[in-house]
């Protein structure tokens, strides 16, 4: 079972990511779950969402508190909860940050991250303001997470993002959240 | 989920799964109030109804005793009627719930369970389900997003059965499984149009050729034998439970017990829960049947009626019984723990325990934790509480 956790805060579009990867992983025949953790159920306040695929159908409903992947789409979120709980040994944490990766990692271990995590850290929003024009990360994270997992591939979330997004936000919004995806893909 | 075909399975929240269900039920009158965790259900209601996918009348009331109102009365006119809520909105009901079922009229209604007041909370529990178990209504609870969809039908049939006529609850576990994604295997419209038949009540309101009064004033010369009725009907209900499951299982294949037994054979230590946690229980019972403990699990699907006779035949064996519960006696055992103690003698040893008041969340350690304290005797006629700061 591969399992992910998204930090993010409410209307930061954590849920609609997992909701992306799970669809997609839906199509290729996987068993899915793709949930959020609202706590105080506000905009703007921490959330968690989390998404669990696998080969098996799937029974378990609970949080998930070891997750292989972690998302994290607020990197203020850092330094107020610990992100990295839980990840184990070869595990990835991917965060929208304008710092180096080394870096980040440093500062992560300092707060508990196992030391053989793999840290990737994502100008996302920055690449987010480019494209879209506007400060949503989630999709660029989500392409990254692609690509540094094979976790699903690319064309297969992009069909899924076309057919999902099409109706709901016109064509050229879609386009530009397909170019931010495949922005997030290259990074990695 | 049982098995998996190579069908298209729809990613489906388990509000959504409800919905989707209620696409093909087509009711008549869906009359409702937006309340969390049920919103999912409404919202995605609402779209089919703007999208003229159903031919539904769409009442948006100012309140859930509003809303079961319009239900009470167009079930009472010969139309199917179907409603949603949760917490609060499931209380306010309370007393227009009372009406429907002693007024003998079919409904049913999707629940997303949640916590009730005070203090305010959003999150899941089992309270406000149980705070109405004895309001005469036919209580079905779902473990997973496949179930609500596939309950649904079941309780329509059930619902308008000529020896039942009584309202359903169909319940799942708020946020828990409402608001999760999951793959729902979706049956054709057609197929599952003609296992719901056309409802033909016997007693329409609106048959103008043969008048009818409902809701009558009842005085001590006839009261207490339509309140006798009603538990009659609760007693056919039971019955035509399976009965109808059957004919469904023709389609999907699955079972619709009136429990699931899961790993109780020569099963020393058994759980006893009901909805999504009896999901998270099964991964421990796996998990410690491989190391040769000898756990099982009880999940309760059909709270009312209550299956007690069927529940003693099958934990009678069972030496120690703990019972996993997301409500509240409050000066009481748990109200699940209150029906599964009538089932068990006093030999067999018996331990309560309430969990997730609140939405807090179990995980499997947890179950596996009061697994292993049952194992080894621990148990009193103490609740004990998972998961609660000390």
């Amino acid at each position: 079972m591969f399992k992910v956790r998204i930090h993010g805060r409410a209307g930061q579009g954590a849920k609609t990511i997992a909701q992306l990867l799970a669809e997609t992983s839906l199509k290729v025949g996987k068993f899915v779950q793709a949930f959020p953790s609202y706590g105080p159920v506000r905009t703007g306040a921490p959330m968690n969402a989390f998404v669990r695929l696998s080969d098996e159908p799937i029974s378990i409903y609970s949080e998930i508190k070891e997750p292989d992947a972690v998302l994290v789409i607020d990197p203020l979120l850092i330094d107020m909860e610990n992100v990295g709980a839980g990840l184990k040994k070869n595990g990835l944490i991917i965060v929208n940050s304008v710092h180096p990766s080394d870096v980040l990692k440093k500062k992560l271990i300092k707060k508990g991250l196992h030391s053989q995590v793999k840290v990737i850290a994502l100008p996302a929003s920055k690449i987010a303001l480019e494209i879209l024009k506007k400060d949503i990360p989630n999709t660029v994270l989500l392409g990254a997470l692609v690509k540094a997992t094979g976790v699903i591939k690319l064309n297969d979330l992009i069909k899924t993002v076309k057919e999902k997004f099409n109706k709901k936000l016109g064509s050229e919004l879609t386009n530009a959240n397909i170019q931010v995806i495949k922005k997030g893909y290259e990074q990695v | 989920m049982k098995r998996f075909k190579q069908y298209q399975l729809k990613p489906l929240t388990g509000g959504a799964a409800a919905t989707e269900a209620m696409r093909q039920i087509n009711p008549d009158v869906f009359a409702a109030y937006p309340i969390t965790p049920q919103t999912p259900i409404i919202e995605s209601f609402a779209q089919l109804v703007a999208d003229k996918r159903v031919d539904t009348k769409f009442i948006l009331v100012e309140s859930e005793h509003s809303a079961m109102s319009i239900v009470v009365g167009a079930s009472a006119a010969g139309g199917r009627a179907m409603t949603a809520t949760a917490s609060q909105g499931l209380i306010l009901m309370a007393e227009v719930l009372l009406v429907a079922s002693g007024s003998r009229l079919p409904t049913v209604m999707n629940i997303a369970t949640r916590a009730l007041s005070a203090p305010i909370n959003i999150h899941n529990d089992h309270q406000d389900a149980m705070a109405v178990r004895d309001l005469g209504w036919i209580q079905i609870f779902c473990e997973n997003n496949q179930e609500v969809y596939e309950t649904n039908f079941l309780a329509i049939r059930l619902s308008e059965h000529l020896q039942v006529q009584l309202p359903v609850m169909v319940c799942q576990d708020g946020f828990i499984t409402s608001h999760n994604t999951e793959g729902v295997e979706v049956y054709s419209d057609k197929v599952i149009r003609k296992f719901l038949g056309e409802y033909k009540p016997k007693y329409p309101l609106l048959n103008l050729k043969k008048p009818v009064t409902i809701g009558p004033l009842a005085l001590p010369d006839y009261y207490f034998e339509i309140r006798a009725q009603l538990d009659r009907a609760m007693k056919q209900a039971k019955k035509r439970y399976l009965e109808i499951g059957r004919e469904l299982k023709k389609i999907t294949g699955n079972d619709y017990p009136y429990f699931e037994k899961y790993h109780l054979d020569n099963a020393q230590a058994v759980i006893v829960t009901m909805g999504s946690t009896a999901g998270t229980s099964k991964v421990v019972v796996d998990k410690l049947r491989k190391q040769g403990k000898k756990v099982g699990l009880l999940k309760i699907n059909l709270f009312r009626p209550f299956p007690y006779q069927e529940v003693n035949k099958v934990l009678s064996k069972i030496k120690y019984v703990g019972i996993l519960e997301r409500a509240m006696g409050f000066g009481s055992y748990s109200p699940l723990a209150s029906e599964i103690r009538h089932c068990v003698s006093f030999k067999q040893k018996v331990q309560d325990y309430t969990f997730g008041l609140g939405g807090r969340d179990i995980g499997p350690e947890e179950i596996e934790k009061a697994f292993k304290q049952l194992l080894k005797g621990q148990v009193s006629d103490q609740i004990k509480y998972i998961g609660l700061r000390t």
